[in-house]
């Protein structure tokens, strides 16, 4: 166990004022079969903190949230480099009263309502060291956003602001999931740029969302965001007599829909995003194309009274020229009261090789520890039948996550 | 400044008898305004009132399953009009952050490593044989059309029938005191009729001002030894911001 103690976790009222506190101690170990490596090795732990302050005579709340979470992960893929991180999650301000919620600061702002792959999660830029890891309070990084949100009964409209704007952290040059083709070892690649505070604002990022929640029971999005291409695409330059792979990077524009519904023990979900003009890369990394390029994904899930979970979803990709589709389920089952919750997770492409299948299990072994296993199998191909997974194909992996929260 | 929940506590610790609200009794209980009519949607609606102090209110509960009896949950329930509900778990600490929100019969659940709310049907139990619906659903005006089925000299035994889809119960049949129309029992019961589950609303104590259930013992219709007791900790009338119950503000 990790834990070393002292750790408290309360809410305590006190007048108008409302604390709470959470923190959680860990570790996450991710064992590569083909690598024969750790390719995330990593003690870590979190504390979160709410201070809330309400009126007796009206509904205007104001809040304070803070969030932290650190690690030290000694990776054995990038030859036992020792990565300590200190993360701040969240930072925010917010004011609520019956009609609008403006929070300040940084923050996580997601939208969508399917699951597995976040197409629709596009405010946040995401953490892809680890692309088989895909919870998103870990994936998603945090940005300074101004966030303002105007409810009227069933409507509710969102207008989003990130003056400062941050990349996507990719895999490692050398890690395990490196996605660079090994033709390119040895090659250099030049760094994403850094959006400096001197360009506050106008680098930013910005957009919104029109949600209504129909009496029927849909509730749709509609969503806009304008945002920079945060996997940046890459082109093969010479630089000094020598080849390096430098970033393109441009602001596109995203528009989409979402939707959700429920009926008695069926929920039906969808997400649907149109990338406008992104840059695409070639394949011989010789300059780059422009494409519209469209996401979309439907799924069904249930959950029966016998604690089962059920899942499917339909995924349909066009990049331009091509479309590509996916299947994807799940099946859970939730055991003596809700302890012990095995599943399986299969994405598998219908016209393309992916193939990736996670079966995992979950352990509620006392009511503050948790103990919970995965293994990721992959498969996929580079040629002409190739999906996604290609760069990653065969790099199976287990991975062991246990967190004590107090 | 005197929080509101503790004066509610101290009046749940003092138990002071002096009831605010008792009507005017005769001599085997039943008040003589009984005897006037009182149609079944008026009962439900004084019913209703001995459940709830305030159009909003906060709620701590917490909820002991058969299966796990050393092991209760306890959850904070913010309450907004008849069809707002947020539920936060405080315990066991695992599920902290595992929020649900109800707006009408629609609810979500927020899902911590997510970090974002996802839409789930109304009927995904809360705990043990706790549905989402026996804590967020604390009314039945509105929800259900009532008629009297039958009545003994203490008691109305009513029949609710749902009058919108998505209720976790599509009927319900509830007894409901004389005099102080006092929930006692209901059967929640199936379109067809099949009993789902029993409760019982019990352990009546000064709460807010009035004599309410602090318990609502809750029995499998199939599975009798499958049980579970919902406990009143708090109550509270608190003003909450409508946009605290939207989707995009469940965290």
């Amino acid at each position: 166990m990790v834990c070393g103690g002292g750790c408290v976790a309360s809410t305590v009222f006190a007048g108008d004022w409302e604390h709470s506190d959470d923190f959680e101690l860990g570790y996450q170990g991710s064992y590569v079969f083909e690598a024969r490596t750790l390719s995330r090795n990593r003690p870590y732990a979190s504390a979160a903190h709410r201070t809330s302050v309400y009126s007796e005579e009206s509904p205007t709340r104001w809040r304070l949230d803070a969030s932290l979470r650190g690690w030290v992960d000694v990776r054995g893929d990038l030859e036992n480099e020792v990565q300590p991180e200190l993360d701040v999650r969240e930072l925010s301000l917010s004011r609520a009263d019956d009609y609008t919620d403006i929070r300040l600061g940084l923050q996580q702002i997601a939208w969508g309502e399917t699951f597995g792959v976040p197409i629709a999660d596009v405010v946040n830029p995401r953490d892809l060291r680890d692309p088989l890891f895909l919870e998103m309070d870990w994936v998603r990084r945090p940005t300074w956003t101004a966030n303002v949100q105007v409810m009227v009964e069933s409507l509710r409209l969102q207008a989003v602001a990130t003056p400062l704007p941050r990349n996507n952290e990719l895999p490692e040059r050398g890690s395990a999931y490196d996605p660079f083709p090994p033709v390119l070892k040895g090659v250099e690649v030049e760094p994403q740029r850094e959006f400096s505070l001197g360009r506050f604002g106008r680098d930013g990022e910005y957009g919104g969302r029109l949600g209504y929640l129909f009496d029927f029971g849909l509730d749709v999005g509609l969503l806009y965001f304008f945002h920079w291409n945060r996997v940046p695409v890459y082109e093969l330059a010479m630089q000094g007599g020598r080849p390096v792979v430098v970033p393109f990077q441009d602001r596109i524009h995203t528009a989409g829909i979402t939707v959700s519904m429920a009926f008695e023990d069926w929920v039906l979900r969808g997400d649907g995003v149109m990338h406008g003009n992104v840059p695409w890369m070639t394949r011989d990394l010789q300059g780059t194309r422009r494409i519209d390029y469209l996401q979309a994904i439907v799924g069904v899930d249930r959950t029966t009274e016998s604690g089962w979970t059920l899942g499917a979803q339909f995924h349909i990709d066009y990049r331009g020229d091509r479309m590509l589709t996916w299947g994807s389920g799940r099946i859970q089952k939730s055991l003596w009261d809700g302890d012990l919750e095995p599943q399986i997770f299969a994405y598998i492409g219908v016209d393309n090789t992916d193939r990736w299948v996670q079966p995992r299990i979950d352990w509620h072994v006392l009511s503050l520890w948790t103990l919970s296993v995965r293994a990721d199998l992959v498969w996929g191909t580079t040629g002409d039948r190739a999906g996604d997974l290609g760069f990653i194909d065969g790099r199976h992996r287990v991975m062991m996550w246990t967190s004590l929260r107090l | 400044m005197l929080h509101r929940l503790a004066r509610c506590l101290v009046i749940v610790v003092v138990g002071a008898g002096l009831s605010l609200v008792s009507p005017v009794a005769t001599s085997d209980g039943v008040p003589e305004a009984q005897a006037a009519e009182i149609s079944a949607a008026e009962i439900v609606r004084k019913a209703d009132e001995v459940r709830n102090p305030d159009e909003s209110y906060f709620l701590r509960v917490e909820v002991q399953t058969s299966e796990h009896p050393d092991r209760p949950s306890e959850f904070e329930v913010s309450l907004l009009g008849n069809d707002k509900t947020l539920i936060k778990t405080v315990k066991p600490s695992r599920d902290r952050g595992r929020n649900m929100l109800m707006r009408g019969t629609e609810m979500w659940a927020y899902i911590p490593n997510l970090k974002r709310a996802v839409r789930v049907s109304l009927s995904q139990r809360l705990v043990g044989q706790a549905a989402n619906g026996d804590i967020s659903r604390m009314r039945w005006s509105g929800d259900y059309d009532a008629v009297i089925e039958s009545q003994t000299e203490r008691h109305w035994t009513l029949l609710l029938t749902a009058n919108k889809t998505g209720l976790t119960y599509a009927k319900l049949r509830v007894v409901v005191a004389k005099g102080t129309y006092h929930p006692e029992k209901a059967e929640y019961l199936t379109a067809t009729g099949r009993l789902l589950k029993k409760a019982e609303f019990a352990a009546y104590r000064e709460l807010c001002g009035r004599q309410r259930p602090t318990e609502i013992r809750i029995q499998d219709g199939v599975r009798p030894d499958e049980r579970a007791v919902i406990k009143v900790l708090a109550m509270e009338v608190r003003k909450f911001p409508a946009s605290l119950f939207v989707p995009e503000n469940l965290e």
